[in-house]
């Protein structure tokens, strides 16, 4: 390039950056057109969008057949309003951002639907354009960039705010009940497994429990974790929590009963799922899960005490009968829920702005009492409190059977924020919403109680891990 | 020491992983010239097999034969002779073109035939993976351990053996220095390199189904993953000596195991320096060993008795042909920016926009790779430090996206810079797998703090105003992506009939030649790494915009091969291919996800596959396909002036100058 072109070249770029600095960026604002697409006499037209290719299709995929679980045995018993539910469109992203924005408008500007029932995917790159649309949209909130708060019309399966780094009491109490004295915390070198694992730290810390190995760094996929468990023998470690997927898990807990530490207190965040017991039984023996949901178990144990439970576990038996329990297809079950409670709501006057005025007003949802209650007055919000509930599940023999639940629920709850000091992570009163026992409904007269804190859902780190 | 001996035990199976794989790529590259960078999914289409044939009730020798034994050698024969017998004189890129391409289509191919449903439990071959056999110095080996070990030291020593004690080993080692004179001294090259195929392809399969029972889940990234350190270990052994690569392998594996006992947990030492061990040690043996700069490539020194290969560039076309494909070409553009303006939904317009996005990034891989001949595998990086740039500047100072989009261009230059620098010394394959080293770097290390990509949580970019004008919509977001392109497709123009074009254009045909007339071939790599660079940076930031929110996920190592292998196929060296490859990218992505879910990975194989043409048509199918079209025409009008002029009537159509001996066509060609 000659010099006077050069000179062009730079003098160019300085004018353009010049005018550029007067610039400015465009504000989010909703567009309410579209208000009744998808919208027919007989019937409404529904769309999804799940990852159900690239890398970890099964951690995603099986969303949507909760969706149409919980759909089919609506339109069984009628419908609502006279108007049957339409699962037409459910998209594939392929896992892939830049497939996944556009999809989104596809289900919008080509298919018209009038609502998005079951979003499972790990790059949600769609949510923004959703949301700007007042699209009401539902689905499986694993997705740590906080996409989910990209507008009010966008509703998280538990809530649409997760803060991964917020201290972690679940950890913390599980420590107490084994008088644990110094814990390890393991993580994948991938940002989603050691976000998943960050509130476990800075729980573990706030209440004083020694962190005797700390190794975030671990090289994904595991292959060897012989150095770690040695390190973790020679500190006399009593706990550890892994943030690893459901292969490192099983590598770790191999590698630790070959070390002879098969007392150690194990928690994990991959591996609730009943094919993974089958497959592994001997590395999950003993081992503790945290779910943000009722266990699928207590369908079996309890039959009757949690009829959401009962009624999710026969149903999806009975129309998707290729389809195991799964937290994906709760999150699709509990979305398409949440959808139908709000049209119930809005009667026959079906609008996307009436729906998500209507579904931002209910207090206390919890799908029939599957899962902790969610206030969708502050779930959109960044904000924690006043409680965190979770369900403890333990592998025992061939099953996962729930611990440690606040009597007479399988949930434990805790003080969100964290007291600053004081004794190590408190259970507090269930709040009110919590799954009633005995009988059908969730909803209960009390205060807005809860949305949530770092409570790294079982796919989390699975879901990250092959990324 | 008892310590040190404890942290390091773990590291020689681990090192042994790393070394199997390293083996069979320097096997590859030793007898064939090829830098088979596909040899990891071959390893996974052998483990698939393999379990696949297991789980429906064979016995596992069987399975092992069918997998390994009879599958392994196959693919390596039908690869050698279909594909890499062509590129044995040919340039880096040509030979690296088609194994990316393998790299990409075989494990979606794979997964179209078996299924996407998870593998759980991928069964050993040999001996239990769950039991410990012994103890070493406390350290328990279980049969995984023995089974890889065992293996790789076995594979070292007979190859070793092979190519120091056997005449056949000697004849491969001929072949790969020069073919022709080999076939001189009467060996058939095409046989022996057809061998060394056929074994490396049985050492893929060996590893595939050796490593597979490492992994609860049998999945063609853990196989890939391996690949930096296998390449790490292979550059140990300088793409040679295979008892060094094992030696190579073993002690990366030890430091990775050392350094995760002694480096501090929670700090940056242990979250950064491990994971980027391999990167680090590729990157510096590369720069700074000397076999591996220019003239350490495998190259024919009988390559100049071939006749010069026939010209890339359009050939002249008389005037009527010319302008016909000139106003074809207008007016395809003009519908393609008219439907998108009236017709089409918004999603298409999305899609069509994400095309034109894309093209901006494609371009400067047509700048860097089309124009001077260099081989980048890191190029979404880039695009991903401008789009961090934008969205971090927009969210921290308020700074418009147009203006952090000039600032994210100015910041991948400098990142590429960077890169280039140390690397000026560099070319070919050693230059590419440099920018792969730096592209897991950023990757793993650099784009998960929260002042670069954010992690996971990424970062929002916003769509941005000018005055009055807002792009916040689909319509208006076009334009800009349509004007951005306009202004990047010019800058490439202009560059390209310019004094530094014709300096590029003399590297690539000749780095020694253009070194000889004076031109400063170490600056001129920094320079077009620098522009390319900020190419991609400023297609990153738009990109960023487009999509509103991105994270490192959206600029992942893997898509870096991807475009590469996407704009070779389409079209390397031209403006107009770039644009073509973008559209492609988005618009068949967008076609595919209507298909049925198991041809959700359909992209990757079509990609994939036409990678394979690139041996013959290393202008790009679609260029090829132009070609063609406008040669026929060509005749088709002669034809009919023929006929013409003997009823008396002549039309006067020449060439497109005038002259009688013609020009270029005038399309975008960047290449001289």
């Amino acid at each position: 390039m000659s010099t006077s072109r050069a000179l062009m070249a730079l003098l160019a770029v300085v004018v353009v950056a010049a005018g550029m600095a007067a610039c400015g960026n465009v504000t989010t604002t909703t567009s309410t057109a579209g208000n009744t697409d998808g919208v027919f006499p007989h019937k409404i037209v529904l769309g999804g969008l799940a990852s159900l290719t690239g890398p970890l299709p099964a951690d995603f995929a099986p969303a949507f057949a909760g969706v149409r679980a919980y759909l089919d045995m609506v339109n069984a018993e009628g419908g609502v309003n006279g108007r049957r539910l339409d699962f037409a469109y459910p998209l594939d992203d392929q896992s892939s951002p830049t497939v996944d924005a556009s999809q989104a408008r596809a289900l919008v500007d080509q298919y018209h639907v009038f609502a998005v029932v079951g979003v499972a995917t790990p790059s949600f790159s769609g949510a923004s354009f959703l949301a700007s649309h007042d699209v009401p949209t539902f689905g499986y909130d694993v997705n740590p960039n906080s996409q989910w708060l990209a507008g009010p019309s966008l509703f998280g399966s538990t809530g649409s705010y997760t803060d991964f780094t917020a201290p972690q009491l679940q950890a913390v109490y599980l420590a107490e009940k084994h008088h644990v004295k110094s814990a390890a915390v393991l993580a994948y070198d991938i940002s989603e497994s050691q976000q998943g694992c960050e509130g476990v730290v800075n729980g573990f810390h706030r209440y004083g429990i020694p962190i005797a190995v700390e190794d975030m760094s671990i090289p994904a996929p595991a292959t060897n974790l012989y150095s770690d468990v040695a390190r973790m023998r020679a500190a006399g470690v009593g706990m550890v929590v892994s943030c690893l997927d459901v292969g490192g898990n099983v590598l770790l807990s191999d590698t630790m009963h070959q070390e002879g530490m098969s007392g150690v207190t194990q928690l994990w965040f991959d591996g609730y799922d009943q094919r993974d017991l089958e497959q592994f039984p001997v590395a999950m023996d003993g081992v503790y899960f945290l779910l943000q949901q009722v266990p699928f178990e207590v369908a079996k144990l309890d039959p009757g005490v949690y009829p959401g439970m009962d009624e999710f576990v026969s149903m999806l038996q009975r129309y998707e009968p290729g389809s195991l329990p799964s937290v994906a297809a709760l999150a699709g079950w509990t979305s398409a829920a949440l959808f139908v409670k709000g049209l119930r709501l809005i009667g026959h006057d079906v609008t996307r702005t009436r729906l998500v005025a209507a579904l931002n007003r209910i207090t206390d949802f919890t799908a029939d009492g599957v899962m902790p209650p969610v206030d969708w007055r502050t779930g959109h919000d960044r904000v924690n409190g006043p409680t965190n509930c979770s369900a403890f599940v333990q592998v025992q023999g061939d099953r996962f059977v729930p611990v440690y639940g606040t009597p007479p629920s399988v949930l434990s709850c805790f003080p969100v924020p964290p007291p600053a000091k004081g004794p190590i992570a408190r259970v507090v009163p269930l709040p009110a919403g919590v799954p009633p026992l005995g009988t059908r409904g969730s909803s209960q007269a009390g205060e807005p109680t809860t949305t949530k804190s770092a409570t790294a859902r079982p796919s989390d780190a699975r879901a990250v891990s092959g990324a | 020491m008892s310590q040190l001996v404890t942290y390091a035990l773990p590291g020689i199976p681990y090192g042994c992983v790393f070394a199997l794989m390293a083996v069979g790529l320097v096997l590859t590259y030793k007898a064939s010239g090829v830098f088979n960078l596909a040899f990891g999914a071959q390893a996974y289409l052998s483990a698939m097999v393999f379990y696949v044939a297991v789980h429906a009730g064979w016995p596992k020798w069987a399975a092992f034969v069918v997998a390994v034994v009879v599958l392994g050698p196959l693919v390596g024969l039908v690869l050698d002779r279909l594909l890499f017998r062509f590129t044995r004189t040919a340039p880096p890129l040509v030979r690296l073109v088609p194994a990316l391409g393998l790299l990409i289509a075989i494990p979606s191919i794979t997964q179209m035939i078996f299924g996407i449903e998870p593998k759980l439990g991928p069964p050993a071959v040999f001996l239990n993976p769950n039991m410990i056999y012994f103890r070493f110095a406390g350290f328990p080996v279980d049969g995984n351990e023995i089974a890889t070990t065992v293996a790789t030291v076995v594979v070292v020593g007979g190859l070793a053996l092979l190519f120091r004690s056997s005449g056949l080993g000697l004849r491969m080692r001929a072949v790969v220095e020069s073919p022709r004179m080999t076939e001189l001294a009467g060996i058939d090259a095409d046989r022996v390199g057809a061998f060394a195929w056929i074994l490396s392809s049985f050492f893929a399969g060996l590893a595939g189904v050796l490593l597979a029972p490492l992994y609860a889940q049998l999945s063609a990234s853990n196989f890939t993953d391996l690949l930096v350190a296998a390449i790490a270990a292979a550059a140990i052994g300088g793409f040679s000596s295979l008892s060094l690569t094992l030696a190579g392998g073993i002690g990366l594996g030890l430091a990775q195991e050392i350094l995760s006992g002694y480096l501090p947990s929670g700090t940056i030492l242990s979250s950064g320096l491990r994971p980027a061990l391999p990167f680090i040690v590729l990157a510096v043996l590369l720069v700074v060993v000397p076999r591996f700069r220019l003239g350490g490539e495998v190259s024919d020194p009988l390559a100049a008795c071939d006749p010069p290969a026939p010209s890339l560039d359009p050939p002249p076309r008389i005037a009527v042909v010319s302008r016909g494909a000139r106003i074809f070409a207008i007016a395809v553009a003009g519908a393609l920016v008219g439907s998108a303006l009236s017709w089409v939904s918004g999603n298409w317009l999305f899609t069509i926009t994400q095309g034109l996005v894309f093209a901006v990034i494609f371009l400067s891989i047509t700048l860097l790779t089309g124009m001077s001949g260099q081989i980048s595998l890191c190029q979404a990086t880039f695009a991903g430090v401008g789009a961090f740039a934008a969205g971090q500047l927009a969210s921290h100072f308020g700074m418009s996206v147009l203006g952090g989009m000039v600032i994210g261009g100015l910041l991948a230059s400098a990142v590429g810079i960077l890169v280039a620098y140390p690397a000026r010394r560099l070319g070919g394959i050693a230059l590419g797998l440099v920018t792969l080293a730096f592209a897991l770097l950023m990757d793993n290390v650099i784009f998960p703090y929260s002042w670069a990509g954010n992690g996971a949580s990424g970062l929002v970019v916003p769509r941005p105003r000018l005055g009055p004008i807002s792009f916040g919509g689909g319509g208006a977001f076009f334009w800009l992506a349509l004007f951005v392109l306009g202004v990047a497709g010019g800058a490439v123009w202009l560059i390209r009939s310019g004094t530094t074009g014709q300096e590029l254009a003399a590297m690539r045909g000749s780095e020694v030649a253009a070194a000889t007339i004076g031109i400063d071939v170490r600056r001129l790599r920094v320079v077009a790494f620098a522009l390319s660079a900020a190419i991609a940076g400023v297609g990153g930031a738009l990109y960023g915009s487009l999509q509103q929110t991105v994270s490192p996920n959206d600029f992942a190592y893997e898509l870096s091969l991807v475009f590469v292998v996407v704009v070779a196929t389409v079209g390397v060296r031209t403006v107009s291919g770039a644009i073509e490859a973008g559209l492609a990218f988005t618009v068949l992505q967008q076609i595919i996800t209507s298909l049925p879910t198991r041809y959700g990975s359909l992209l990757a194989v079509v990609f994939g596959l036409a990678a394979l043409s690139y041996v013959r048509h290393p202008e790009g199918v679609v260029a090829y396909g132009k070609r063609v079209v406008l040669d026929m025409a060509e005749k088709l009008v002669v034809a009919l002036e023929r006929g013409g002029s003997s009823h008396g009537s002549a039309t006067g159509s020449g060439r497109d100058d005038g002259t009688a001996t013609g020009t270029m066509e005038p399309d975008l060609a960047v290449g001289p």
